[in-house]
């Protein structure tokens, strides 16, 4: 009977044995017929246009101001707006001294004319979460002008006895906020524009014992072109800023229901082109751009993200965009069309030029890799 | 007559083993666990590699056992022998295999699967003249895996290329559930009939995977679901001392009808839970076709047991709405009559005396068949399958309860043709627990 107890544990124990496998490929043929062997195919986005476009440049880490005339874009005029945040606090009767201090971050246009902005009080309330390129904030009284290198990375500027002597009970109030509204910083005179950085730029009051620095707490640059871009034949320009940015589409037809391993869309830049600038002249080239849907509520997504490549190219890959693809797939409607948009927080007049479709070897592409049914 | 049922503890030791084992067995998805998919590659062509199981006895014997009918056993080879029961049966059994697959150019693979044989049991409702039969079995098996690899010029451009592998693999199969009665009507005359369930999933994929992380793995499955009832019948034939004193001839025969499956078939994209429904799903019928027994069994003196078998299955008048491996809607031509031929003999010394040492009461088996499957992957060319079987069986517990061990080892297919040649060698384990139940008590 000994012999027989082990009889479950045994029978248990058989059960439990798993699968050895070493698959390999022999017997390939007999089930190559069922197809699967993935496949890679090539579109071209159609109905490529370029799509004019007033970008979010309020509340952002870069505030711009100046005038640029570039010879193949046009004028661009941009004004940047500032509001201070009030710190601690002083007696107004100590205050010796108010200084708008700037550091510069970036600039496009002539790297030796001088700069002149002017300081203008800016007079109501302003909002700038959301705020676009075209909105243009009432202006009060000027305070003072000043002149800077455009290569300048630290710019300061005194405001005068006049203003501080008006204005000290105001900056040392507890209603700071609700009572003060900022700066413009306008352009006076200028063959380029510059960026300030926000993070670094405060304005600085001073005292005999003391120094305060009053952070910088909204940004907006208002920004406008005038006058038409003059762009080579077969590309497409897209600026930061002012716009034009880019919108397409691409004709999926015949890939309904097909599993979809991977999908990459590539823009070819000519950088070549862009960079032909006169003597002296930035003109700096857009390093990131965003790849998204529109739906057709107008309602963006951003799907990948691209960087500009050794080989002078935007190549956008990222499971989001994977995934679109494969529900449109599907049949679900997700987008009405797609779009390049440059990152918002970026708040440059950046450039570029992208080739359109009529060359074979820089026209974009949209390369899908598919594992079909059959 | 519960607590009596219960009431000693033997039974509770049986109930318990077979409690265990029908627990562990019968986990959600995994009841036929069939090894998933490592198994022959002739199991993904038609409704997949056809299987039966009679009883552990018939099994070892060459799988047949149409005329086979013993005290010990309860086959479910043919429905009339259930006629002939004394004891209360609970049969569970599982089996390992092993295939060893061979091409043309001698490159050869070895899979290994386990996979539960069969859950049966018998009942005798009249002593030897009314009994029932019950069973969870398996009707055919699909258990395929093959990989390949290559590269792939993901961007023509920059003629960047990514090494990708794709594993075909075929899972699943059909299982039947079988209940029915058998009695004997005369001495020498049973008859049997049940009711056949027969249904399943069967389920191809074929997973895509890259080397690099960009790119995202794709399993695209097509589910097909099947559903149908038939019904079989038997009669056996059993006559005594023919040849000489105490030996028993029967003759057996058994007709599983023919019936239509009830199918629908979905393709999907995805993983378990988070499977895309591509398309809209199929729906058709699967016309099986008539199956034909007959066997012959020679019982000497209570120690020899000979039987031979022969299964017909006219496969080539298979009809069905869904495309399968090896099969388009209309086209049959790789579809072909199956013919199993099998024999076998048992050698029990110590015949019908319990008090006799161990050795003698273990029963010794021998058999083999020769099986024409009843799809070819190419025209012309039949894939036969030979094998030996065999195995042991062992008193265990009480004299009504048995544990067999049996083995299998065989070939199939050939080479020719870019086709392949299984040499299949396997092992089963299965308890036979047999007791009186139901006692009627008597008053003096």
């Amino acid at each position: 009977m000994t012999r027989t107890r082990f009889l479950v544990p045994i029978l248990v124990g058989l059960l439990t044995l798993t699968a050895c496998d070493d698959p390999s490929n022999v017997g390939i043929e007999l089930v190559e017929e069922g197809g699967g062997e993935p496949v890679v195919r090539v579109l071209t986005p159609s109905m490529i246009e370029e799509e004019p476009i007033n970008d979010i440049t309020g509340a952002v880490p870069r505030v711009l101001a100046g005038q640029v005339n570039d010879p193949m874009l046009g004028t661009i005029t941009a004004t940047g707006y500032l509001d201070f945040q009030r710190v601690d606090s002083v007696n107004a009767s100590d205050i010796t001294g108010v200084m708008l201090r700037l550091v510069r971050d970036y600039v496009y246009g002539d790297t030796l004319a001088a700069l002149t902005l002017t300081v203008r009080e800016l007079t109501e309330e302003w909002n700038a979460l959301g705020a676009r390129a075209d909105t243009t904030l009432p202006l009060g009284a000027s305070v003072t002008t000043f002149t800077f290198e455009p290569l300048d990375s630290l710019i300061t500027v005194d405001l005068p006895e006049t203003w501080v002597r008006d204005n000290d009970t105001t900056l040392v109030s507890f209603h700071f906020g609700e009572v003060f509204h900022g700066f413009a910083l306008e352009a006076t005179a200028a063959e380029a524009v510059v960026g300030f950085d926000f993070n670094q730029s405060f304005l600085r009051i001073t005292t005999e014992q003391d120094t305060l620095d009053y952070p910088v707490s909204l940004t907006l640059s208002g920004v406008i072109r005038t006058g038409q871009p003059t762009i080579p034949e077969g590309r497409f320009l897209i600026q930061d800023g002012t716009g034009p940015t880019l919108s397409f589409n691409v004709d999926f037809d015949g890939l309904d229901d097909t599993p979809l391993n991977a999908a990459f869309v590539r823009f070819f830049a000519d950088t070549l082109t862009i960079q032909e600038t006169p003597p002296n002249f930035v003109r700096p080239l857009i390093e990131t751009l965003q790849l998204v849907r529109i739906t057709e509520e107008d309602a963006a997504f951003v799907m990948a993200e691209a960087s500009l490549d050794d080989n002078g190219s935007y190549r956008f890959s990222d499971a989001t965009l994977r995934e679109v693809l494969q529900q449109t797939f599907f049949g679900q409607d997700l987008y009405d069309h797609f779009a390049l948009r440059i990152p918002f927080t970026d708040n440059t007049i950046s450039v570029m030029l992208l080739f359109d479709a009529t060359s074979d070897e820089t026209a974009p592409e949209v390369l899908l890799t598919l594992s079909p049914s059959s | 007559m519960i607590r009596r049922f219960f009431s000693t503890a033997r039974r509770r030791q049986h109930l318990l083993s077979l409690g265990l084992l029908c627990g562990l067995t019968l986990a959600p998805a995994q009841v036929f666990a069939q090894g998933r998919d490592d198994g022959s590659l002739y199991s993904r062509f038609g409704l997949g590699e056809l299987r039966a199981f009679a009883s552990p006895q018939s099994q070892a014997m060459g799988g047949g056992g149409t005329a086979l009918w013993s005290w010990n056993y309860v086959n479910f080879g043919n429905p009339a022998s259930w006629g002939r029961q004394r004891l209360v049966r609970a049969v569970a059994g599982f089996r390992l295999d092993g295939v060893e697959i061979t091409d043309a150019s001698d490159n050869t693979k070895r899979l290994t699967a386990g996979s539960l044989n069969a859950i049966q049991f018998g009942v005798p409702l009249r002593d030897d003249q009314l009994g029932l039969g019950l069973a969870f079995e398996p009707y055919s098996r699909v258990s395929y895996r093959v990989q390949t690899q290559n590269q792939l010029i993901t961007d023509p451009t920059a003629q960047d290329t990514t090494l990708y592998q794709i594993d075909f693999e075929g899972t699943g199969g059909l299982q039947q559930i079988r209940a029915g009665l058998g009695v004997r009507l005369a001495d020498i005359l049973t008859l049997g009939a049940s009711v056949d369930v027969i249904f399943g999933i069967i389920e191809e994929a074929r997973r895509t995977q890259f080397a690099s992380v960009e790119f995202a793995e794709t399993n695209l499955a097509t589910s097909t679901r099947l559903f149908g009832v038939t019904g079989t019948l038997g009669a056996l034939v059993t006559l005594s001392n023919v040849a000489g004193q105490n030996d028993n001839f029967s003759l057996g025969v058994s007709f599983t009808l023919p019936t239509s499956l009830n199918g629908d078939r979905a393709l999907t994209l995805g993983e378990s839970l988070s499977r895309d429904t591509l398309g809209a799903e199929i729906e058709g019928t699967i016309d099986l076709p008539l199956s034909a027994r007959l066997g012959l069994a020679y019982e000497l003196d209570n120690r020899w047991t000979f039987v031979a078998d022969a299964r017909y299955e006219p496969w080539s008048q298979f009809e069905s709405d869904l495309s399968f491996p090896g099969y388009t809607p209309g086209d049959a031509r790789l579809f072909r009559d199956r013919l199993r031929l099998s024999a076998g003999v048992e050698w029990l010394p110590a015949g019908v005396n319990l008090l006799d040492s161990y050795l003698k009461r273990v029963a010794y088996r021998l058999g083999f068949y020769y099986d024409q499957a009843y799809v070819s992957p190419v025209e012309g060319i039949d894939i036969n399958t030979l094998a030996l079987t065999g195995g042991l069986s062992m008193p265990a517990f009480t004299p009504g309860t048995r544990l067999d061990i049996n083995f299998e080892v065989g070939t199939r297919g050939t080479t020719d043709q870019n086709l392949v040649h299984d040499l299949f060698y396997g092992m089963s384990a299965t308890l036979n627990i047999g007791e009186r139940w139901f006692i009627k008590r008597k008053l003096r």
